[in-house]
């Protein structure tokens, strides 16, 4: 995937980039949020906090988005980098795997 | 014909259950084209997904996000750069070989032992690890995890050894062999067993009909000061000081504390 | 110097044919034959067709699927190649025995493959869901999904923020399992209906639809109506669309 930056569109490409990353960073903090406190560690007023400042994070970076005009940049970059990841990790949906099951089944059951 | 279904319509538009399904080929819809493209081009192709990030046209960064965004374990497994370094590349295909050290038809393996190699090279130099082959023809240490043999040499030109006690930077005392070669060289070893390498490597020298001379007119052989670079006897550096700029061997540091 | 020939498809035909006027630029197309099986050709340089220009690509792509059509439809079996698959011929005095040495080579490959796809056609299924309307109708059913929706209500404004992002990994992993579900039932049924399935790459889809499946049919031309009637059945349930393409020159099964 080639991000080219250029004259027309240096703010654009460059932050696209780091607002993409941004969120995939905030995104890391809000599961590792929701896991500690499913976890049970947290008292209720951390939560509280915890939810407070994570809700005003993603209300600045969409105001960020707004703001710069760069929603459709970083939604770009992201789907991009969804598509790394699945080259390394399973896919989020996995049909190869799910079609492997089935046809186990199918073996299976004659 | 049936229509597909336009993503943004509305649900109840898009469930016209009465209408029977038929294939759909119509060369104006642009959805179309996708399906015929999607097949059309080499299927079985990943493209070279990772991000490329250029400035003005003009590549710069090369960014291996595979590695940045599986985690440590993805990038533990698959080792980042893993693409965009080549000697890695070799280096891992080599270490995957394993190999043994190829002994010449007829040459017999006296003794294997772990140990290390001192190496020098102008400013450079380092200890390398690996393992030491004594056989009845030569000596020799291999890496194993780069198939190289960082050092060797037929034991019939070794004239004579000797071993000295140094303390390493570390505070610890190694004993380090110094093997006298001819052609006035000298190599310095470190073994695992060093009475048992000496032992060996002098019968083996002995076996092949050579013998040791005395250590004492090798020692006048002449080694650079590691601080100021100057050339002076062996003896005088590690047992005294550089006269040149007074650089004193940690060995003798203790000594004199 | 034409030095090489593009070739479009494999037909099964003994003779030297011309197809006329119907190329990549209006160029000549004709057969060369092998023994009992053709290569549909035109004369070209040996080198791929590149363009920067995207309409320019698009109209060679389908002039391209529409010559392998042609030969379809005139000599039956077809073995349909990618775009710019090209041999080179340099300068051999006789091109056409490159290209009949090529198919030569590939002889009794080729002809298993065209027994396989004889009287036969690709189909493309894609079959997506609405995520939205889904999630609704889990958050109704599933009780302990509703009852946490409900008390998102009543929380102050930090624990409801992370009590919502409670809910939507619940409902993400419920989804994925309802995903899994549909799959497996709707590829039964599907093959069923079908000689052979290719599972093609999911393609992303504009949210809140997500695509489940992306497959590639083979079946008999005949069986199309059977596929079409079991594909309405499934397209009429809840929330589920399918996209039904075909029949193509089976692309997928070569």
């Amino acid at each position: 995937m080639p991000i080219d930056i250029n004259e027309d569109n240096l703010k654009h490409g460059l932050l696209g980039l780091v607002i993409a990353l941004v969120e995939i960073i905030r995104d890391a903090l809000k599961h590792q949020a929701l896991r500690r406190m499913e976890g049970g560690s947290l008292r209720d007023e951390e939560i509280e906090r915890l939810g407070t400042a994570l809700e005003e994070i993603d209300i600045a970076i969409d105001q960020m988005k707004k703001e710069q005009g760069i929603s459709e940049t970083v939604k770009s970059v992201r789907d991009g980098l969804d598509g790394l990841v699945d080259d390394v990790l399973d896919q989020i949906v996995n049909p190869a795997k799910w079609k492997e099951e089935y046809e186990k089944k199918e073996v299976k059951n004659g | 014909m049936f229509a597909s279904p336009d993503p943004g319509l509305p649900t109840h538009l898009c469930n016209r259950a009465k209408r029977q399904m038929e294939p759909e080929r119509d060369w104006k819809g642009r959805a179309t084209l996708v399906d015929l493209l999607d097949r059309i081009f080499d299927k079985g192709v990943v493209l070279y997904a990772d991000v490329i990030i250029s400035v003005a046209g003009i590549p710069l960064i090369g960014v291996n996000l595979r590695a940045v965004l599986a985690g440590m374990e993805t990038m533990l497994e698959y080792g980042v750069m893993q693409d965009m370094d080549v000697k890695t590349r070799m280096w891992e295909s080599q270490k995957s070989k394993t190999k043994e050290v190829p002994l010449i038809k007829g040459e017999e393996l006296v003794l294997k032992m772990y140990g290390s190699y001192h190496y020098k090279s102008g400013i450079y130099n380092a200890w390398k690890s690996g393992h030491i082959y004594l056989t009845n023809t030569r000596l020799l240490l291999y890496q194993k995890e780069f198939n190289e043999k960082v050092f060797e040499t037929p034991i019939d030109r070794i004239k004579a050894i000797t071993v000295i006690r140094q303390t390493s930077f570390t505070g610890k005392d190694k004993n380090i062999i110094h093997l006298y070669l001819q052609g006035k060289k000298v190599v310095r070893l470190s073994v695992h067993d060093t009475e048992k390498f000496k032992q060996e490597l002098e019968s083996s020298i002995e076996k092949a009909g050579m013998t040791l001379d005395e250590v004492n007119q090798y020692e006048e052989e002449k080694e650079t000061c590691p601080q100021c670079g100057i050339l002076a006897p062996v003896k005088e550096l590690l047992e005294k000081e550089c006269s040149k700029c007074g650089w004193v061997s940690i060995t003798q540091k203790k000594n004199k504390s | 110097m034409a030095e090489g020939r593009y070739v479009y498809c494999i037909v099964e035909s003994s003779q030297e044919t011309q197809l006329g006027n119907i190329g990549i630029n209006g160029i000549r197309v004709y057969t060369i034959p092998y023994q009992d099986i053709s290569a549909i050709v035109h004369n070209c340089p040996p080198e791929p067709y590149e363009s920067e220009d995207n309409d320019v690509v698009k109209n060679w792509v389908i002039t391209h699927e529409k010559v392998i059509e042609t030969a379809w439809e005139r000599l039956g079996i077809v073995l349909p190649l990618g775009f710019d698959t090209i041999i080179r011929t340099g300068e051999e005095k006789d091109p056409k025995k490159v290209v009949r040495d090529w198919i030569k080579e590939d002889y009794q490959n080729l002809k298993k493959k065209l027994d396989r796809v004889r009287g036969k056609a690709e189909y493309g299924v894609q079959i997506s869901w609405d995520t939205k309307i889904i999630s609704h109708a889990l958050i109704e059913k599933d009780e302990e999904l509703n009852k946490l929706s409900e008390d998102i209500k009543s929380k102050p404004k930090g624990v409801a923020y992370m009590y919502r992002q409670k809910l939507e990994k619940l409902i993400r992993e419920k989804l994925l399992r309802e995903a899994e579900n549909h799959f497996k039932e709707f590829y039964g049924r599907i093959k069923k209906c079908t000689e052979d399935i290719r599972m093609e790459k999911i393609k992303k889809e504009e949210e809140p639809r997500q695509m489940l499946m992306n497959l590639s049919c083979l079946a008999d031309k005949n069986d199309a109506k059977a596929l079409g009637d079991e594909l309405d059945k499934i397209n009429n349930k809840e929330s589920i669309f399918v996209r039904f393409t075909g029949p193509w020159p089976p692309y997928s099964f070569v």
